[in-house]
């Protein structure tokens, strides 16, 4: 069933919509959902987990249960709330049992294997890979879920209602939370 | 940065969602994506959930089995297509025969009115009448190039002397091609040369598939799929073209398949000359040798489940085809005790 495709041009398809078709049987709405949001969702994993095979277990797992989920879905919530919420529950769960964190060789590790932007100049690389090393090092450093509360915010724009109901916490608590986040990133950019 | 003025200014604009110097400097970060199996694997669950019976690549849900006459006339204008192709070779290895034979013939005839042929007796130098450019001049190095025993003949000789048709011109060309080392797969000019086989032609193309990804999905993931994208699987195969090339002739005899197999199995193996062609062409139709390659690429936990549903849907001989692989490719994986049970006994 391919109707939920075929808009007049201009019409941007929500992603409650896709969703709600892909619980009718429309694949192709799915693999527009997923085309939409599988890169965030996987920033998202990675720089929380900080390791890439417990990310790729923890986002095929995220969308095995919104693939399970389909028949289920109501579009009571937005559709990048109730993905990023399974992808951290899976999160929390996924910390609880695993070995203590990764340590700074890890780290470098993860990051050398990421690709770097292709425009870089040289007379500019040392100053922004080393503003960069920073920021992901400040990352590494925050406490989960001052991280989750930061990435949530950074890398999936959400609002503060909104990362709120992803973790399960109140506004408030989500508000003091990127606050100390900037403030311990902006403390290990002046050190 | 450092008063708390400035700092609550920076969080309220970070709040508020503005371009700060920290969003700035977090967009540099290295845009890490899932990469290509990871995709195939969450699709092919989606793809599963709808569609249970669904046991290898997703894009076969997208070809309706309903569709009977779809598949036909996708497979009407493979064939159509592959004409085209073996014609165009051969057009173009006629060509570069010609231009070959005209290049090496050219001294020959020098040679043949200095009467200083080495390959010639001096009767069938004399008897040699002036050749016409292009039709007997494969013959002079066609001469050259035969083994002796065969050229010394008078019969042999006096066969050589009448204009050859295009049959005997075409295989003088290939004798004499294979002879030297050189064939469709290394000519500069031919189809074959720096692009090492034609056009690619698959079953894939030839069928309405539809696209995975609308329009505004970014390029990564239109590359991606288009690279994922395998012939594939019906086995209703093309009706067999009569071989238009002397490789596929040989091919076709040597394996008795047909002729879209063969041009399948070049499409995802590397180029070899034709004695080798044998080998690539194994028992794995090209659907399925595409789909080995494809599966090749899974993570074993993923390739180990596919087999095992294989198994399961009675195809064993994928399944074995598989676990042959598998093996090669991860010779210390843990084998569950169905696959183990497919192994060939160990000699």
């Amino acid at each position: 069933m391919d109707t939920v495709l075929c808009r007049p041009m201009g019409v941007e398809i929500t992603d409650e919509a896709l969703m709600m078709a892909y619980g009718q049987g429309d694949v192709r709405a799915f693999e527009a959902l997923y085309a939409r949001h599988r890169g965030t969702l996987y920033r998202f994993l990675l720089r929380s987990m900080r390791e890439r095979t417990n990310a790729d277990e923890l986002f095929q797992e995220t969308w095995s249960r919104v693939i399970a989920a389909r028949t289920r879905y109501q579009p009571q919530a937005k559709f990048t709330t109730w993905l990023l919420q399974i992808a951290h529950n899976l999160l929390i769960d996924q910390q609880r049992r695993r070995r203590p964190q990764a340590g700074a060789e890890e780290t470098e590790e993860v990051f050398r294997t990421l690709d770097a932007p292709e425009d870089e100049r040289p007379e500019r690389v040392l100053s922004e890979f080393e503003q960069r090393r920073r920021l992901q090092l400040a990352l590494e450093e925050l406490p989960e879920e001052q991280r989750v509360a930061f990435l949530l915010r950074m890398e999936s724009g959400l609002g503060l209602d909104e990362i709120a109901a992803v973790t399960g916490a109140g506004q408030e608590t989500v508000k003091s939370r990127l606050r100390y986040a900037l403030a311990k990133i902006r403390q290990k950019f002046s050190e | 940065m450092s008063s708390k003025h400035d700092n609550q200014s920076d969080f309220g604009r970070f709040l508020a969602g503005e371009d700060t110097q920290l969003s700035a400097l977090y967009r540099k970060l290295p845009p890490a994506e899932p990469d290509e199996q990871l995709d195939a694997a969450v699709l092919l669950l989606a793809h599963r959930a709808i569609n249970p019976q669904l046991v290898a690549a997703p894009r076969h849900a997208l070809v309706k089995p309903r569709r009977g006459w779809v598949i036909g006339l996708g497979s009407a204008a493979g064939l159509v297509l592959a004409a085209g192709i073996a014609w165009q070779l051969r057009t173009t290895i006629e060509r570069d025969a010609a231009s070959v034979a005209i290049n090496s013939a050219a001294p020959a005839h020098d040679v043949v009115v200095v009467g200083t042929i080495e390959s010639q007796t001096p009767a069938e130098a004399a008897a040699a009448p002036p050749p016409p450019p292009a039709p007997s001049a494969p013959a002079s190095p066609a001469k050259s190039a035969v083994p002796a025993s065969t050229a010394t003949t008078a019969d042999a000789t006096a066969k050589r002397m009448q204009p050859p048709t295009d049959f005997e011109r075409r295989n003088d060309a290939r004798q004499r091609r294979e002879e030297s080392g050189v064939t469709e797969y290394t000519l500069s000019s031919g189809a074959a040369g720096t692009t090492p086989r034609p056009a690619p032609f698959t079953k894939q193309s030839a069928q309405p598939v539809a696209e995975p990804f609308p329009a505004d999905v970014d390029a990564t993931a239109k590359q991606r799929d288009s690279k994922a994208a395998a012939p594939q699987t019906e086995e209703s195969a093309a009706p067999p073209l009569a071989a238009t090339n002397s490789v596929e002739r040989k091919a076709e005899l040597a394996t008795g398949g047909n002729r879209a197999e063969v041009l399948d199995s070049e499409s995802t193996a590397a180029p070899t000359p034709p004695k080798k062609l044998k080998e690539s062409i194994g028992p794995a139709t090209p659907s399925r040798s595409a789909a080995l390659a494809r599966n090749a690429r899974l993570e074993p936990k993923a390739w180990i489940a596919l087999m095992q549903e294989l198994v399961r849907d009675g195809r064993e001989a994928e399944a074995r085809e598989n676990l042959a692989l598998f093996r090669r490719k991860h010779p210390r994986y843990p084998l569950p005790d169905e696959l183990k049970a497919l192994m060939p006994p160990a000699p």
